[in-house]
């Protein structure tokens, strides 16, 4: 979780999660805020990891958080912390994209990289990696994505990434280590093109 | 052969086990090195995986585009109060509609009486003013006042116009970094101009709105709502949607009530309102564009971004509700 998270953190702070889920209900414009700054950046990493390029991970985080928002009212609190009701509409959203297009080009990575370092040289080298990480991610699974988008995109634990794909945690975690190592693979290999 | 396969299934186990503790070590902050000497006899198994996490976590510097989560922000924002709203009237039925436009008006008696001090010393204030916040509640109330989705699009308009001349004097007092703050407003006024446009406004989130408005008003001790010319027009029960474009203005509706030539009459009217917000639109992008430019040559090197950030805000801003418009 990044720092500074008004969300972050378990325990107490679910009941303070699920207070403020219940006053964006209500139409709280501030509540509405830290239920938006807490999960936007997750939500459009997940999507640029899962669709590799900028203008889909977009148009599809937009289609995530109106959609949201718009159900938010009929939102049932069930336990579960407000992102994995997010996420999940998140994958259905990229699970109905891919019934719908199938498998489609993508533009050029150029697009997708927009890192946030301020200094050049650590810019370039996030710029670097990010195209790296999302090149490599054309050699996996969907469920592989799956998981490196939740777990290196949206920074989620193993429980709530288990929770969201609705797999057992050993699952998870096997998933996790065939992923990383497909990337390895790729890395090694410097074969970030298409398949 | 059935051993080899089962201690082949406890190794993989561990070494995912392994994988995810270092996972989760590496993203708070420990090394790679530091991951190996706690695992050695993995480690020349886990060291390739893990420079692969390394440039896994690197994923995390990844931000959207500033424009597009204001953007969205916006957009989602309005999808709430929507079906907050629809929600509020579905339960709440005719009757509530009488009783808020009655607590309105009590408001708006009660603020005129208050005086209008607080909104007079507010007028030209800037952010991080004490009353800057006042400022921006009386705007948000004369919207809400505002019955008429023409009067609440010029409003919009007036209000983008204030935020660009903001960015002016923020930059004239050395205050650069309130610059993209200024102008991430300016877009939001002009997206939900937009949404103005695109969608019609329903009477019951006219006067739920209002509610609110006066309420905020009055706890901001904010008297006198300077209202704009379409504000404050009474609202009829609830029915079909007040609109620039998608629907029939308030002025359509009643000429609907009475005869086809009246009706006809509403629509030549609302059609001329339209051209007029449009022509302003227009107007007002060239005019405030040019200001910016000429801010941005006058800037301090350091302000530079910040006001070339605020020209791509604005250009795009005023282009797409320049074409919802048409």
């Amino acid at each position: 979780m990044p720092a500074g998270s008004v969300l972050s953190g378990e325990g107490c702070q679910v009941q303070d999660e699920q207070r403020i889920v219940s006053r964006a209900q209500g139409g709280d414009e501030a509540a509405f805020s830290m239920l938006y700054e807490d999960n936007f950046d997750k939500v459009y990493r997940f999507m640029t990891l899962r669709m590799r390029d900028r203008t889909e991970a977009e148009d599809m985080t937009q289609q995530v958080f109106v959609k949201a928002f718009e159900a938010l009212p009929t939102f049932q609190w069930r336990g579960a912390p407000f992102a994995s009701w997010l996420f999940r509409i998140a994958r259905n959203q990229v699970i109905d994209w891919q019934r719908k297009y199938g498998k489609r080009a993508t533009s050029s990575l150029e697009e997708v990289t927009a890192p946030s370092a301020e200094n050049l040289e650590d810019r370039v080298q996030d710029k670097l990696a990010v195209e790296q990480v999302v090149a490599a991610s054309r050699h996996l699974t969907p469920a592989q994505r799956d998981v490196l988008g939740l777990r290196f995109g949206a920074e989620m634990s193993i429980a709530e990434t288990a929770r969201i794909m609705g797999k057992n945690e050993g699952a998870i975690k096997a998933l996790q280590h065939s992923a990383i190592n497909a990337v390895r693979r790729v890395l090694a290999q410097g074969n970030h093109g298409d398949d | 052969m059935r051993y080899e396969g089962c201690w082949r299934k406890v190794i993989m186990a561990t070494i995912e086990q392994i994988l995810n503790e270092c996972v989760e070590r590496l993203r708070k902050g420990a090394t790679v090195e530091q991951c190996l000497a706690s695992f050695p006899e993995q480690a020349s198994e886990l060291e390739p995986l893990l420079k692969a996490v390394v440039s896994l976590n690197q994923f995390s510097a990844l931000r959207p585009r500033a424009e597009f989560k204001a953007q969205v922000r916006t957009q989602a924002l309005m999808a709430l109060r929507r079906k907050t709203a629809r929600k509020q009237h579905s339960w709440l039925g005719g009757f509530m509609w009488r009783r808020t436009w009655a607590t309105v008006a009590v408001g708006i008696l009660a603020l005129v009486a208050v005086g209008g001090g607080a909104v007079a010393a507010s007028a030209n204030t800037l952010p991080g003013h004490p009353l800057y916040a006042v400022k921006t509640t009386v705007e948000r109330a004369q919207l809400a006042l505002t019955a008429s989705a023409v009067g609440k699009a010029k409003l919009l308009v007036r209000f983008a116009d204030k935020r660009v001349q903001e960015i002016g004097s923020v930059v004239k007092e050395g205050r650069g970094d309130e610059v993209d703050e200024l102008s991430i407003a300016m877009v939001r006024d002009l997206e939900r101009l937009k949404e103005t446009i695109r969608e019609p406004i329903s009477p019951d989130r006219a006067i739920s709105d209002a509610g609110k408005a006066v309420t905020a008003a009055a706890t901001a001790q904010s008297a006198v709502l300077q209202p704009s010319p379409d504000t404050i027009t009474p609202v009829p029960p609830p029915s079909s949607g007040v609109g620039v474009l998608a629907g029939p203005s308030a002025e359509g509706q009643k000429a609907e009530a009475h005869n086809g030539d009246e009706k006809d009459q509403g629509d030549v009217s609302e059609a001329r309102d339209v051209a007029e917000v449009r022509q302003r639109l227009s107007a007002e992008a060239q005019k405030q564009l040019r200001y910016l430019e000429e801010l941005l040559e006058e800037a301090d090197e350091k302000d530079q971004p910040a006001i070339r950030r605020a020209i791509e805000r604005a250009a795009s801003a005023y282009e797409q509700a320049a074409k919802e418009g048409d």
